[in-house]
């Protein structure tokens, strides 16, 4: 009779609920871009989470940023922007482990909440020197200095880089 | 056209509620109300006396027997294929799967192809140099590397965050090892992997609960093992089943990097002890 009791008010609980949940869509977005955490792959590593943790951190901060530039980038998409952009933003879901298009950065799965994204941070102008980013905006060329690769976007210079085994990009100053 | 069958919220709130004070009620008489006892021994009761009882030391007895063994192999390649959980913000876990390709020759030869959801990615030791190629994006980034793969290993961690994928593989035998830091060991009992007949340990140690199926016989080769974190209220797994050669044909190319076309050299990203780029 108990258990009877506890499931009643478990389908009570249930029911009061359903009207008021959000959407999966809009819990992903509420949550954030990046998991929280990562499974530990050993057990003779310090606790390797926290490098994890870091990066995502971090990355997911700086989202902004990139946001920022995706909008002035857009204006240049008269100059004959390339269907590379594209490639860029998927480089970054790939290569970049958790980037920000998978869970909620919304490269792929959820462009109407990316462009409101943008819209709403549009306001802010210049990456900051030193801000990592999962994606690069569009609009980017590829230019090698002293065999060493950057983005250029706009008046903004990106250096890929491997952080843990993911690819990032970090905001650098114009390479001499 | 309203539903009045249908009852509304309030009505609803106060049946739970009325229920909810029911249960309350039966759960205070402990003869009822089926309150869980506390087991000895369960999870938590890390430290103290107790703590060595839970160690069978068969268990760590061949947990160094495999250690030893691994160190002792010349060459080994192995397929394995993995299952990686993530949490995110809300407590969700999302599960990703992938598959290693391991090619070792001891003490400095290593090479390893990661394909998962998330990734691809190569990383090639040759006694000299490391390279960590992206494939999708085509970016590598190397740099020069210690002379053995157990410090190469130890470096690309401390150094860069990176953990070489089943690089347990190469610190079980070695000081490195955290054989010494487990809190609990048990043999669960036999249990085949691939059709192979292994027995099936499990242990603890601070922040994590892991299990591992190692082959019986003459070839004490880790066949397959279950990580959990315990960090995380979430309790992600990730889990890695291993098919072994212990006689790969290979070359010295094998280890060396060959950029692909187009191929962009990149940099490795140091780790920051404390985030550097809070703006």
């Amino acid at each position: 009779m108990n258990r009877l009791l506890r499931h009643m008010f478990l389908a009570c609980l249930a029911s009061l609920l359903i009207g008021a949940q959000p959407s999966l869509a809009q819990r992903r977005g509420a949550g954030g871009g990046v998991p929280r955490s990562s499974a530990q792959t050993s057990v003779n590593r310090g606790n390797n989470a926290n490098f994890n943790r870091n990066t995502n951190f971090n990355n997911n901060r700086n989202a902004n940023v990139n946001r920022n530039v995706n909008v002035n980038q857009n204006v240049n998409v008269n100059r004959n922007v390339n269907v590379n952009r594209d490639v860029n933003v998927h480089g970054g879901y790939y290569g970049g482990g958790y980037g920000g298009g998978y869970y909620g950065g919304g490269c792929c799965y959820h462009p109407v909440a990316t462009a409101a994204a943008v819209t709403a941070t549009a306001v802010a102008t210049a990456a900051v020197v030193g801000s990592v980013v999962n994606t690069l905006p569009p609009a980017c060329s590829v230019v090698a200095v002293n065999g060493i690769t950057y983005q250029q976007c706009g008046s903004t210079w990106y250096q890929p880089q491997f952080s843990g085994t993911s690819t990032t990009y970090v905001v650098v100053n114009a390479p001499n | 056209m309203a539903q009045p069958s249908k009852p509304t919220k309030p009505k609803i709130l106060t049946i739970c509620l009325a229920l909810a004070l029911t249960i309350v009620g039966i759960a205070s008489f402990p003869i009822l109300g089926k309150t869980p006892s506390p087991k000895s021994g369960t999870a938590g009761n890390r430290a103290g006396p107790a703590a060595d009882q839970r160690i069978d030391p068969d268990a760590i007895a061949i947990l160094n027997k495999m250690g030893g063994y691994l160190r002792s192999l010349k060459a080994f390649q192995i397929h394995s294929v993995t299952r990686r959980e993530d949490v995110l913000d809300d407590g969700e876990k999302i599960e990703y799967d992938g598959v290693v390709d391991l090619l070792a020759r001891q003490p400095d030869r290593l090479r390893i192809e990661v394909d998962n959801d998330r990734q691809h990615r190569l990383y090639l030791y040759d006694g000299k140099t490391f390279t960590l190629w992206a494939e999708r994006v085509n970016y590598y980034a190397t740099v020069a590397a210690p002379p053995t793969i157990g410090q190469l290993s130890d470096e690309l961690y401390s150094k860069f965050g990176i953990d070489v994928p089943l690089g347990d593989l190469f610190l079980w035998g070695t000081p490195r090892s955290k054989v010494d830091e487990i809190t609990a060991a048990t043999d669960i009992g036999p249990s085949p992997v691939e059709e192979t007949t292994c027995e099936q340990y499990a242990f603890r140690q601070a922040g994590l609960d892991w299990q591992i199926w190692i082959q019986q016989g003459d070839f004490p080769l880790p066949r397959k093992f279950v990580i959990t974190t315990l960090t995380d209220d979430a309790r992600p797994q990730y889990s890695a089943v291993l098919t072994w050669s212990l006689a790969p044909s290979f070359d010295e190319a094998a280890f060396t990097f060959d950029p692909p076309k187009g191929a962009q050299k990149i940099v490795f990203a140091g780790v920051r002890s404390s985030p550097s780029n809070e703006r």
